[in-house]
């Protein structure tokens, strides 16, 4: 058995975790505040290291009045979302997030068109159609199964007749796709669980090598 | 004056600056970029403060509960306490490697973290049982796509039984792309009108308004 305090720390809230297997009970509640609090502290942490601190304290401790001054406006934008506290101007935050999303939503139009538009649509239509009967196959059924899936999504027409056949194949298409990423989900969940049990049974107990 | 401010202004900026960060992705001119990098530069340290605000405002939510003793109050003292406590290791001591910052992160968040992604593996496995069941011709090709790609991840089943392994592949390779692919550009697509949608002020409830 181990002697590591933290091993010991670990294991016991491994145990907290798997107890709402039993039922949702105390021990697990705690934990999970637990972690809700440890979780929001490190991310509080981590961003004011290594994003707040270098990319607006110090710039604007260091060159604040000269390159750098363009990030007083970043504080102003930081005012006006904290105007969202203050009953009397809290109407000033809209101000801020109408900013933030304008540089998300521009930015998404073009970036969204080219990475998921039209490089997806290159990538189906330049398959070869040379190689082995596998590879042949694989790519017919790679560029129809791409054009019935998608057929499954247009929804200006009917799904009726030769649409509607399309759409269904489409749909089977999809399914293939779900399968495939919940065999991934499950066997990486699957993983992870061998590993607590590893932990639990060779790190703490030592029953096991 | 208030409507102008509060509602009017907002869209005009959002349409401003949507339009100009959508079209200076098209436009190589020092005289856009600049002032896009400039505006890209300032996201990062806003999106931390947008994070701030949150965590703020979790922290009162759970100083309000314990204040008024509300159902289930000494859940909040725990996760308050738990984040100070990260919050003070990690300002006093930094976050480097070897710290009591990254031994909490390694000891106590990661078990917790692992263990309840865990315990998906029992959710999933019951879920997939009530939802393989072969009912449509959809769900047993789910099922069939499912099992044969489980199998085909076995690294034994490479050895054991060949063909399960290269179904397995076939399936991964090009069914399984096809699917993801449709997926990606009708997320894109919608990705693309919503932002539209919203720089035009045709969608107007983001920014809070209902009309």
């Amino acid at each position: 058995m181990s002697t590591d305090p933290y091993v010991w720390i670990a294991a016991i809230l491994t145990l907290g975790v798997f107890s709402f297997l039993l039922r949702d009970n105390p021990f697990f509640c705690a934990v999970e505040h637990l972690l809700v609090g440890l979780s929001t502290g490190y991310m509080f942490c981590t961003y004011w290291h290594n994003v707040f601190v270098p990319e607006l304290v110090t710039p604007l401790w260091e060159h604040g009045a000269g390159s750098e001054a363009h990030l007083w406006a970043v504080v102003g934008i930081c005012f006006l979302w904290a105007c969202k506290y203050v009953e009397s101007v809290k109407d000033l935050s809209r101000l801020a997030l109408a900013f933030w999303l304008s540089i998300d939503l521009g930015l998404a139009i073009p970036t969204e068109m080219e990475a998921g538009v039209i490089a997806q649509v290159v990538g189906t239509m330049g398959v070869s159609f040379n190689g082995s009967i596998e590879e042949i196959l694989g790519n017919v059924v790679l560029v129809g199964g791409t054009l019935a899936a998608l057929t499954y999504f247009f929804f200006s027409k009917a799904h009726k007749g030769v649409v509607g056949m399309t759409a269904k194949v489409g749909t089977w298409v999809i399914m293939i796709g779900f399968g495939a990423s919940f065999s991934y989900i499950l066997l990486s969940r699957i993983a992870l669980l061998i590993g607590r049990l590893l932990f639990l049974l060779r790190d703490w107990l030592g029953v096991i090598d | 004056m208030k409507e102008r401010l509060g509602y009017r202004l907002p869209f005009v900026l959002l349409l401003i600056l949507g339009i100009f960060m959508a079209a200076q992705y098209y436009i190589p001119h020092p005289m856009v970029q600049k002032p896009a990098e400039m505006m890209i530069q300032w996201k990062q340290p806003l999106n931390a403060f947008i994070i701030f605000l949150a965590l703020f405002g979790l922290a009162a939510m759970h100083i309000r509960k314990v204040i008024r003793r509300q159902r289930r109050w000494g859940y909040s003292v725990i996760t308050l306490t738990s984040m100070v406590l990260m919050i003070f290791v990690g300002m006093v001591w930094g976050t480097r490697h070897g710290t009591i910052f990254s031994d909490l992160f390694k000891h106590v968040i990661t078990p917790i973290e692992a263990t309840m992604f865990s315990l998906l593996a029992f959710f999933v496995a019951s879920a997939a049982f009530r939802a393989f069941r072969a009912r449509t011709v959809g769900a047993t090709v789910l099922l069939v796509s499912a099992v044969v790609v489980i199998l085909g991840l076995i690294p034994a089943v490479e050895d054991l039984c060949p063909p399960i392994a290269r179904a397995s592949d076939f399936l991964l390779k090009y069914p399984n792309t096809a699917a993801k692919r449709a997926i990606m550009i009708g997320v894109a697509l919608g990705a693309i009108s919503v932002a539209m949608k919203t720089i035009l002020g045709i969608d107007k409830t983001i920014l809070g308004r209902n009309r």
